[in-house]
């Protein structure tokens, strides 16, 4: 399975063990999510609802672009890809 | 030495007491995260929940304050529940388990000292489910009472829907608000729309119970049966929070002008106190703010040491406090981020 990265937002980080970038093995960018869960599982409620669904002000990207819905979270990853976790510009409150 | 827990809209705030009546600011903890509330484990570990608009509710515990660990197994509607949570307003030890009140309205109930939480079925599909309706703050859980001398017996406020008590554990719950103006008419359901947003109850007596309602300020005498107004000396009955002095037995709560206005009455911010259970009211002391403050105390920014000190936070981020019971009151020169919950840590 090829090796890839997940960087998560700030907010998440110091929630964890500080670090921005966790590295995983996995085949799809949900597998890179599951994996990431599996190591910090504290994150998965930070990301998903309660309806299994990315959280409505959480944005996931992989190869520049959104990944939110279940056919994009199969997506494939190669050696070396990237899935970025962000907090999307909506969701403030000043 | 006293430690003041601040929670605000953008992180945890900590006031150490130092020499000379000073109080010593430490740097911000779970910064850009909403930080709801306080709390205590049976074994002693500190709980403080967060919340954010982008990435949910959660609990952390400590044992020092300084290093946190999020709780896993935290307060969480089942996955496919259409019930989202937003906020945990509130941790309660009762007995030996402690309960979380949460946003959308809800209990949850930890046996294992705040390790895994289960919901409160009783309460949160209660009968009158279905006609719960959220104030302009949202549907929330946001206070938890019980009776010292019977864990059995316990009150918990939702906004707006009214104060349910329960003398079995939790397994069935009855509205308490005979009495209380109701704000939020139900047609189906005429024991709810009472839109309490704080209660104080008497360490030795649990059966009276002062509430600071969006209607007003009421007391009972018989555990929540009947509640009578109790507002004589107050500018205005509006408000959100009502803590109570342990030492004095002194009742404090900061009025606001009405529900459309909600700011203190001519920009004066006064704290007022009852030294007679709630029978009159006078300001409270002197060392209230010279010049004029628009900015109120929401339901969760009050807490007392039980020795005379009452903390208050304020929407504009400022603290105010008093050590002597209500007789001076100082205001810290810190601004921080809208407070939304103040809590005594170490006393």
């Amino acid at each position: 399975m090829p090796a890839a990265t997940v960087r998560i937002p700030s907010l998440l980080a110091a929630v964890g063990d500080g670090r921005r970038e966790i590295p995983v093995v996995a085949e799809t960018v949900g597998g890179a999510l599951a994996e990431l869960f599996a190591r910090l599982p504290h994150l998965r409620v930070h990301v998903f609802d309660e309806s299994g669904a990315v959280r409505s002000h959480v944005s996931v990207f992989y190869e520049g672009r959104a990944a939110r819905d279940p056919a994009a979270l199969g997506g494939p990853l190669a050696e070396g890809s990237v899935v970025t976790i962000l907090q999307a510009v909506s969701g403030g409150s000043g | 030495m006293t430690t003041i827990g601040v929670g605000t809209v953008k992180g945890a705030f900590l006031f150490r007491s130092g020499s000379g009546g000073s109080w010593d600011l430490e740097a911000p903890i779970f910064k850009g995260w909403a930080v709801t509330a306080f709390g205590r484990s049976p074994s002693g570990d500190h709980l403080l929940a967060v919340g954010s608009n982008w990435f949910g509710a959660a609990i952390h515990r400590s044992a020092d304050l300084a290093t946190w660990e999020q709780v896993v197994d935290g307060p969480a509607w089942l996955e496919g529940a259409e019930r989202k949570l937003n906020n945990i307003w509130t941790i309660a030890g009762v007995g030996d388990s402690l309960f979380a009140a949460v946003d959308e309205a809800g209990l949850f109930r930890s046996d294992d000292d705040a390790a895994s939480w289960q919901p409160v079925a009783g309460f949160n599909e209660h009968p009158t489910r279905p006609g719960w309706q959220p104030g302009f703050g949202g549907l929330a859980a946001h206070r938890i009472l019980s009776d010292p001398e019977n864990p059995d017996r316990m009150w918990v406020a939702v906004s707006a829907v009214g104060v349910f008590r329960t003398e079995d554990g939790g397994e069935s719950w009855a509205l308490k608000n005979s009495g209380v103006t109701t704000v939020a008419p139900n047609d189906d359901y005429d024991e709810i729309g009472f839109c309490v947003h704080c209660l104080v109850a008497d360490p030795h007596d649990a059966n009276v119970i002062w509430r600071q309602d969006h209607s007003g300020v009421y007391r009972t005498i018989d555990g929540g049966d009947e509640w009578q107004r109790i507002e004589g000396g107050l500018p205005a009955r509006f408000g959100f929070t009502i803590v109570r002095d342990a030492a004095s037995g002194g009742l404090f709560v900061v009025p606001l002008e009405s529900d459309e206005h909600r700011m203190p009455v001519g920009g004066a911010f006064q704290v007022y106190r009852s030294t007679d259970r709630g029978d009159s009211w006078q300001v409270s002391g002197v060392g209230h703010p010279v010049g004029p403050v628009y900015a109120g105390v929401l339901r969760g920014a009050a807490a007392t040491d039980g020795k005379g000190g009452v903390f208050l936070g304020t929407t504009a981020g400022s603290v105010h406090l008093t050590t002597d019971g209500g007789d001076h009151w100082i205001t810290l020169p810190e601004v921080l981020p809208r407070i939304l919950t103040v809590s005594v840590l170490e006393a």
